[in-house]
């Protein structure tokens, strides 16, 4: 494998599904592990078309990645102990941008980051719209797991029924 | 995370698509984004891909997970990290005396080797009585009222069942129960001694309704000491003392017994409810004997004790309620161990080739048992261990 070609300056044009192009720096970019191999194969020239991220999530994605490559470039002329500390703050920092960030998307909005996420192999993001959402099913019924994703459930009456009695414990 | 293999196989197919530069990893890369999943249009979450179900699915607790996978049949199929225990490899629940100030302790799933942290208030200043089917009995002494309030308590769906208070004439008494407390056939007995007397109590529900009473009965007794252990076998509860004497109560006719014994004069004794029905006592000597294991023969009328030679791959598990479970499908490595989780047992049981132990609290102990319990680390507190059976699937 080369060594991935990744230069401050450059930047990738990313293509959505319904045709708006973004421009990304490289540094932020390798973030997502599908562009990163693109950058390190070097064939990241003209528009890379990402034919099932829509633009509102791929805006929701590249404000993330920014967020997160920021946070990791700032400077860093500090004694041992004041970074460590400095470290500790910045990483409580992240979490509550990171928690508003995800709390202000709506179930939609969160789905789509998700699945955005999962395609862009983005680890960091895709851990944090997984834990939302374990978040929104803990302490809830299968019923109420439907209702609040609009499932509609394709089991048959048997099935479910055995599905209950299987687990009767769990639904108790 | 993505596949390689399928990612190369889809090239062939839809490789037209791909800007001429693009090296071949880059199309497959580009070409599984166009591939993994049709999302024009609004959200469609039950048709959402499975290593994302499965991202979601292990930051579930088991219970959450069985629901979650009841959901749809997509999630269902797809969601592969969720294993379905039955009942073959106990659990444990651990926590530091009392609980601590928030009642909270961890639950340790040895099949997905998972540590769970969880709390509830109400194990603050509790003591733990006994566990079988996926909950706990604890019981709590009430400052005001000088009476003791029994309850069950499950971790896996954090379900509380209070019984009734009940006063007792000691703090050493010992409680066990028959069977689940979701079923209107579950009892519930407490022992004590007190000068000679034996006490028992029984909480049972009133048929047909969820109304439950205490029953007390007084029986006189030779010097037996205190209640050492309890197990419910056959329908019969089973009482045995420190001087190694014991006795039998049987709910329905309300007749104490006393059995003959040949295990005087042994330090320790524990008695252990066997999967087939059985009941068998393990005990040691005072002079750092080698334990002994004994089946007692309940069923006929000679009321025989038989020493047991081996356990039959069978796993044994010593605690609060000691169980003889089969050792089969993920738990057949350990046909023929013994496993403890408190240190008296520990020291005593590693005279014998047959038998491996594994200490969580106690470092020193090197483990024996390969990979299911050893990952369960030492904490560095000093904690009660319990070992808790995921509710049974039928």
């Amino acid at each position: 494998m080369s060594t991935p070609s990744v230069s401050v300056n450059r930047v990738l044009k990313l293509k959505s599904s319904d045709g708006e192009i973004f421009e990304v720096k490289q540094t932020v970019a390798v973030q997502s592990g599908v562009l990163k191999q693109m950058m390190e194969d070097g064939c990241t020239e003209g528009e890379i078309p990402l034919n099932n991220v829509d633009s509102p999530t791929l805006a929701k994605i590249i404000e993330w990645c920014n967020k997160h490559h920021d946070n990791d470039v700032e400077g860093r002329v500090l004694s041992e102990e004041r970074e460590k500390e400095k470290e500790k703050e910045k990483a409580a920092d992240m979490k509550k941008w990171e928690s508003e960030f995800i709390d202000a998307l709506n179930r939609d909005e969160i789905y789509f980051l998700l699945t955005g996420s999962n395609y862009m192999d983005i680890k960091e993001l895709l851990d944090c719209a997984a834990q939302k959402v374990a978040d929104m099913v803990k302490g809830k019924t299968p019923e109420a797991i439907r209702e609040m994703f609009n499932i509609q459930s394709d089991f048959t009456e048997e099935e479910e029924e055995a599905i209950r009695k299987e687990n009767q414990w769990a639904f108790d | 995370m993505s596949s390689s293999l399928s990612l190369l196989a889809a090239v062939a197919v839809v490789s037209r698509l791909a800007v001429a530069s693009m090296s071949q990893v880059t199309i497959s890369a580009i070409q599984y984004i166009n591939m993994t999943g049709v999302m024009e249009g609004g959200s469609s979450w039950c048709d959402l891909p499975a290593d994302i179900l499965n991202e979601i699915a292990k930051r579930l607790l088991y219970i959450e997970q069985i629901r979650f996978q009841s959901v749809c049949k997509n999630w269902r199929s797809n969601t592969n990290t969720v294993k379905h225990v039955a009942d073959k490899l106990p659990w444990v629940m651990s926590f530091v005396d009392y609980f601590g100030a928030r009642g909270s302790f961890y639950l340790y799933d040895p099949s997905q080797k998972r540590k769970y942290t969880l709390q509830n208030e109400i194990l603050i200043g509790a003591k733990v009585h006994a566990s079988k089917h996926g909950w706990l009995l604890f019981s709590k002494k009430n400052q005001a009222s000088v009476a003791t309030t029994f309850f069950f308590y499950t971790p896996f769906t954090n379900k509380i069942i209070q019984l009734q208070e009940l006063k007792l004439e000691n703090d050493l008494s010992k409680a066990t129960f028959s069977t689940a407390p979701t079923s209107s056939n579950c009892v519930v007995f407490v022992s004590t001694v007190h000068y000679r007397k034996l006490y028992i109590y029984v909480n049972t529900r009133r048929p047909g309704s969820d109304d439950q009473t205490w029953s007390s009965f007084l029986f006189d007794i030779d010097y037996y000491g205190e209640v050492d252990s309890l197990a419910f076998v056959g329908g019969v509860f089973y009482c045995f003392f420190f001087n190694g004497v014991m006795g039998s109560f049987k709910v329905e006719q309300q007749e104490w017994k006393i059995h003959p014994n040949p295990l005087y004069h042994r330090a320790n004794h524990c008695l252990i409810e066997s999967h087939d029905g059985n009941l068998l006592v393990i005990c040691h000597g005072l002079y750092n004997n080698s334990p002994q294991i004994f089946r007692y023969d309940h069923r006929s009328e000679m009321m025989k004790w038989f020493e047991v030679e081996n356990l039959g791959n069978r796993m044994l598990f010593l605690g609060v309620t000691s169980t003889l479970l089969p050792a089969v499908e993920e738990a057949t490595e350990l046909a023929n161990t013994i496993h403890a989780l408190d240190y008296m047992w520990i020291r005593y049981l590693d005279h014998r080739i047959w038998i491996h132990y594994f200490g969580i609290s106690f470092s020193s102990f090197q483990p024996l048992c390969p990979q299911t319990y050893d990952w369960i680390n030492d904490e560095t507190q000093p904690s009660t261990n319990i070992w808790i059976q995921p509710p049974k699937q039928t």
